[in-house]
């Protein structure tokens, strides 16, 4: 009866912070396919059965958003200069860069 | 040096730019009153302000330097970085993996170790004994937890964090949000190049130019497009170069290996609902070379992918 009482006590110091975190459990990171359907994001909370709280991260996902509305096209400027002579009809003229346009590019 | 233009509607639409994040910002406004103006522009400093003291790799006392430092104990962080964090972490889960924020001790091996301003200004490029050996382990950023009872957070043991690309266009959207809010006008937001719009639009949309390095101009190679919301980033495997021995490097790691990702791509541009959601979309095609355009149609992304030998591919009703 001892070893059994020993065991169970054992078993309850490992199940309730015998490693130091007992109030902060802490689910790692785990992998989302890209299947998943999209949620926003959120945090789920649970209470664990020793009454401490566990907090999950669910990172909204499966999915990355589009945008509302896709871009449009304004004018095209000139291929780029590496780009292989087409043999198409003739590119439309670049434009005259237009003064309210910002430049995405790496950085 | 502000230049007064006119924007689509009609409006004055002076751009302003500046330096911050170890990039070039630039605002703009759809408002000509001045008061309106300076409240955005000041929301939109606070912003960068706030997201470099958390989350910048190359400042010691900001609070992402203390959690690389703290050799696998569990740190209290703030809620901005907390949330840099979340994303970073999204950005891995989403791509699984592509996008990876456990980089940072590869880079500063392949010599990015400061801010990219002051690599640039030196003209330094490192040039050490050695070839980089490649990254010990794998998929480390599935063992990085995030709490939020305090917000908290602790990485493997060794592991060096690095959210350079995410929170830097998690910045360009809270930044936009905030002018947008501050000015009562819509706000278009660019740091090195990765856009986020806010409040309302001009009448046929934002303006943007794409094309390899945001430090260009709009006649550079490349295609003028329009968005009305959301965000559009650009990601490049031609900017941010220097020399490792022989070797030629770049900014975008692979994570399989720690190395300079070789791409099919030189360049991704992509739109999404956010900055921050296109950043993590253009990163991860450079990173999924083939499978990139299955990846961003699968995703409904609107997308522009240019080849190394400068071909542009389209994709997710990306415009011709």
């Amino acid at each position: 009866v001892a070893a059994i009482v020993l065991t169970l006590a054992l078993a309850e110091l490992a199940a309730h912070g015998f490693h130091g975190h007992a109030r902060k459990l802490v689910v790692r990171s785990t992998p989302l396919r890209l299947t998943q359907s999209t949620a926003p994001a959120r945090h789920h909370r649970s209470e664990t059965p020793d009454g401490t709280s566990r907090v999950r991260h669910r990172h909204p996902v499966g999915k990355l958003r589009p945008p509302a509305q896709p871009p449009s096209s304004a004018t095209t400027a000139a291929s780029s200069p590496a780009q292989p002579a087409a043999p198409a009809p003739a590119q439309p003229a670049p434009a005259a860069p237009s003064p309210s346009t910002t430049v995405s590019g790496g950085s | 040096v502000s230049i007064v233009e006119v924007s689509q509607t009609g409006a004055t639409a002076a751009p302003e730019t500046w330096e911050a994040l170890g990039t070039t910002v630039v605002l703009r406004l759809d408002t000509w009153d001045r008061s309106r103006r300076a409240a955005g522009r000041r929301a939109v400093e606070r912003e960068l302000e706030a997201i470099d003291t958390a989350a910048s790799r190359f400042r010691s006392d900001s609070e992402l330097s203390r959690v690389n430092r703290a050799g696998g104990s569990w740190v209290p962080i703030g809620p901005l970085l907390r949330d840099a964090l979340a994303l970073a972490l999204h950005a891995a889960q989403v791509t699984e993996g592509a996008v990876d924020l456990t980089l940072g001790r590869d880079l500063v091996e392949l010599g990015y170790d400061r801010d990219w301003r002051e690599l640039d200004a030196a003209g330094e490029r490192r040039d050490r004994a050695g070839a980089p050996t490649g990254r010990e382990s794998l998929e480390a950023w599935r063992l990085v937890e995030l709490d939020d009872a305090p917000p908290s957070v602790r990485c493997p043991r060794g592991v060096m964090l690095d959210l350079g690309a995410t929170a830097k266009a998690l910045a360009a959207d809270r930044a936009a949000r905030a002018a947008a809010g501050a000015a009562g006008a819509g706000v278009l937001v660019a740091v090195g190049g990765d856009i986020a719009v806010h409040g309302p639009a001009p009448a046929a949309g934002w303006r943007i130019h794409v094309t390899d390095d945001h430090r260009s101009g709009a006649d550079a190679p490349g295609q003028t497009v329009l968005i009305g919301s959301g965000g559009l980033a650009t990601s490049s495997t031609s900017v941010r170069n220097w020399s490792l021995g022989n070797r030629r490097m770049h900014h975008i790691l692979d994570p399989r290996d720690g190395l300079p990702v070789r791409s099919r791509w030189r360049t991704a541009s992509v739109a999404a609902a956010s900055c921050a959601e296109a950043n993590i979309a253009s990163t991860a095609a450079i990173v999924l070379v083939d499978d990139a355009l299955r990846w961003l149609d699968q995703h409904r992304l609107p997308a522009r992918l240019v080849d190394t030998d400068g071909e542009a591919q389209l994709v997710g009703g990306w415009p011709r």
